[in-house]
């Protein structure tokens, strides 16, 4: 039987079990696992390993059946489910998805799994002693005949990740070409094409909100990898932590929360490694052994916010700030300047870290410069709260959804770019006989107040553009000062949909995003906040 | 010919590949369910001619399934589908009525063969 | 692990040979004019639009510390996972399957992980996370 057809959908539901499978494994290890979460575990090993079997991936069905037989006598009682079980699941897990990597990418690896099988086969609970947890009991849950019947489960079809990512897309050239048809429409001065147009907006404002939703998908989704993260490298460095997740339910863009996984991977990582303390120190200044450890989700208006809570030693602002004046990133008058929150996000400094004698900071900020620039470049932020002897928090807000913007095109001397509305304070094109010069610094006044003017070409780095009598000019924010920034030209204000720029461009200072005009131009958004 | 079927495997893998077989044959499938619980309810509203039926499953497993849908229809026509090393229930849900076995991984023929004779084709 | 067969897409850079493990490369294409990026060094000739991803044009040359390329020359869109990057370079060569075990040192330079031997002869093998973590160091400048 041809079997390519089934392929795709092999590979995604095989992952799906996966990933439920090491939550459940963390789960139970943990001993908040249920007996139906038990059951949960072995028929993922056992729907795997038919799977396997069928498309004729002898390896991969081998190992789940190894798995499915452990897990059986764990169900029959014939074994408790203890660390040592739960380690062996977990390898077992890592190796089938190297295995099932291997085989969606065409691979032809010989992975031995015959070691693996034969630990599984044999394995026999060790006797609680120093270093080995007391077993994991189950928590008795109603039977399994009690659960709430599907009656009420609503449809749900499967969609390919890519076709969600072409209808974002398409929605968003479809909002670009509109705009075309609006130039075109004035250009033609006919009201029933500029009413067809009207009406083509609005449509196409509710298919944009509809596919906004069809993208939602909840942080559930990928959260399954958290409690994995947290257990195996407090487990590597002698660390016990209780680890516990709130809001999983609430819904984000897709694209978006696949950015965040290794930002979050990281801050909880930090937090096992760096912020908590070991069970003695905990214990002699009279905290629990065991560190706690919260990722919580909540959502506010149009945001999500993610915090990482933990209860380990917290930061000093102070010292913070003194470490960084020591090494010269910061100067002694900035460094007095210093709110906590501001001394706080010092640790994203690159480098900050790790240079030298850092005592209580060691370590706290390795690769948060990384995560704080994934942040932005998925259009959110990050704020840091701690208190010493306490905890910290780390706070990440991000946009709901995938961002249509209100731009003002402008064109510069080599291109257009666009920046959003919201950073406008105004247009005026000014005479040239207004603008007088203080030493090198040329100003205007504007509203009784003397304000910069700026060649937006030479800030970007473009060369110089046309010179009319009148110069076209915005006013905006740069720095906490009012500037008049000067371009060539105003092209006008219209919707576009922003593209996220990705590695590398993202990196680039004072860059947004990006857009495709309805002529098919590129456009840049410019990020007005860090232009200097 | 022109059967109706109802498939019932909690691994949409497993049902499309059935779907696969089935539909070769000229049968129409009208249903498809994940669970036991959905599968009674299935039954009841679409009253398929085959019915095939995973075991391991979760929310109620197919024998159970299987029990309650002879009762609701004493003459169904449901096919088991297990895989390797669930032999043992192949008793329990002889008894509990199934008319027929068939082993995973699918073997197409056996399938095939399987079908015809349940459908008395 | 031991991966029995890789394949690779060998292409030309000022007369030396370059390659890159073909799954990292999304397409090859004709060389259009490039969107002049704000604030870009040297090496960055522009941005295009690749199928609705904005791409950046990294002129390889330029990086790797030879003269600019000179075109028409050929771009390598990269895969959207790896990057959104397209490589300008002088001219595509083939693809390639390494041959035995790469015995030969890592050259003296970041942007290159190893020196491979394949079915078309001796080529460097880039350091794309290299060459990818240079400009986002330049840019944030």
């Amino acid at each position: 039987m041809d079997m390519s057809p089934y392929r795709n959908l092999f590979f995604s539901e095989s992952r799906e079990h996966l990933r439920a499978f090491s939550e459940l494994i963390v789960k139970m290890e943990q001993g908040v696992g249920s007996r139906e979460d038990l059951y949960a575990l072995f028929r993922s090993a056992h729907s795997l390993k038919g799977m396997a079997a069928s498309m004729g991936y002898g390896g991969i069905a081998e190992l789940s059946h190894s798995l499915e037989d452990l897990l059986d006598r764990v169900r029959k009682e014939e074994l408790i489910f203890d660390t040592g079980i739960a380690d062996l699941l977990l390898e077992g897990t890592d190796l089938l998805e190297a295995m099932i990597a291997d085989v969606s990418a065409e691979l032809q690896t010989a992975r031995n799994i015959d070691d693996l099988v034969q630990r599984l086969a044999t394995y026999q609970s060790v006797p609680s002693g120093p270093g080995v947890k007391s077993p994991a009991s189950y928590s008795q849950s109603p039977a399994i005949e009690e659960r709430e019947s599907h009656d009420d489960a609503p449809q749900t079809v499967r969609v390919r990740t890519e076709v969600l990512d072409n209808l974002i897309n398409i929605t968003g050239e479809l909002i670009t070409n509109k705009h075309r048809l609006l130039t075109v429409g004035k250009e033609l001065e006919s009201t029933s094409l500029d009413e067809a147009t009207v009406e083509l907006s609005r449509l196409l404002r509710d298919l944009h909100s509809e596919i906004v939703l069809v993208r939602l998908i909840p942080f559930a989704a990928v959260a399954d990898r958290f409690p994995r993260v947290v257990r195996d490298l407090a487990k590597k460095i002698g660390k016990e932590v209780v680890f516990e997740m709130e809001g999983a339910e609430i819904e984000l863009d897709r694209g978006i929360l696949e950015g965040l996984v290794d930002p979050i991977v990281h801050i909880l990582r930090n937090a096992v490694d760096h912020a908590l303390e070991v069970p003695a120190d905990r214990n002699a200044c009279g905290k629990p052994s065991q560190g706690r450890i919260k990722l919580v989700v909540s959502r506010e208006k149009d945001q999500v916010v993610v915090a990482v809570v933990d209860d380990g030693r917290g930061m000093d602002p102070e010292r913070l700030v003194s470490h960084a004046v020591e090494n010269g990133f910061i100067g002694p008058e900035a460094g007095r300047l210093m709110t906590p929150g501001e001394a706080f996000m010092l640790i994203c400094l690159p480098g900050f870290s790790t240079a030298r004698e850092v005592g209580a900071v060691s370590g706290r900020g390795v690769g948060m410069d990384a995560v704080r620039s994934t942040i932005q470049t998925l259009g959110g932020n990050m704020t840091i709260e701690s208190e010493p002897g306490k905890g910290s928090r780390f706070i990440l807000r991000l946009p709901l959804t995938i961002a249509i913007i209100n731009v003002l095109l402008v064109r510069l001397s080599l291109i257009a770019v666009a920046i959003p509305v919201t950073n406008v304070q105004r247009t005026l094109e000014l005479k040239r006989s207004l603008i007088y010069m203080r030493g090198k610094q040329a100003l205007f006044d504007l509203e009784g107040e003397q304000l910069p003017l700026l060649s937006l070409n030479r800030i970007l780095g473009f060369p110089h553009g046309g010179a009319g009598e009148l110069l076209p000019l915005f006013v905006c924010e740069l720095k906490g000062r009012r500037v008049g920034l000067v371009v060539d030209s105003f092209i006008g204000q219209q919707e576009i949909f922003v593209k996220p720029l990705g590695r590398p461009l993202a990196s680039m200072k004072g860059l947004g995003g990006g857009a495709v005009l309805g002529n098919g131009e590129v456009v840049f958004i410019l990020d007005v906040a860090n232009l200097l | 010919m022109g059967h109706k079927v109802l498939l019932v495997d909690d691994s949409l893998f497993m049902r499309n590949m059935l779907r696969g077989i089935f539909e070769g044959e000229g049968y129409e499938i009208v249903a498809e369910a994940a669970d036991g619980v959905e599968a009674v309810r299935k039954y009841r509203d679409f009253r398929p001619d085959i019915t095939t039926m995973d075991i391991v499953m979760p929310a109620k497993n197919g024998i159970e399934a299987l029990r309650e849908i002879r009762a609701i229809d004493g003459n169904a026509r449901v096919i088991m589908c297990s895989a390797v090393g669930q032999e043992s229930l192949i008793t329990a849900a002889q008894q509990a009525g199934a008319c027929d076995f068939i082993l995973k991984p699918f073997n197409t023929e056996r399938v095939r063969e399987v079908i015809r004779r349940v459908a008395g084709d | 692990m031991r991966v029995t067969s890789r394949g690779f897409i060998v292409f030309a850079v000022k007369g030396e040979r370059y390659g890159l493990p073909l799954q990292v490369v999304a397409e090859v294409r004709e060389p259009s004019r490039p969107v002049p990026v704000p604030r870009a060094p040297e090496f960055l000739c522009g941005a295009m639009n690749s199928h609705g991803r904005l791409v950046a044009i990294l002129d390889l040359a330029s990086l790797l510390g030879c003269r600019k390329t000179t075109p028409p020359g050929t771009f390598l869109v990269l895969d959207h996972s790896t990057a959104n990057l397209a490589l300008w370079v002088d001219g595509v060569e083939g693809f390639a399957t390494e041959e035995g075990e790469g015995g030969a040192d890592p050259p003296d330079n970041d942007f290159i992980t190893r020196v491979v031997q394949s079915d078309r002869g001796a080529f460097k093998m880039l350091a794309l996370d290299n060459v990818l973590k240079k400009m986002e160091e330049v840019f944030k400048q």
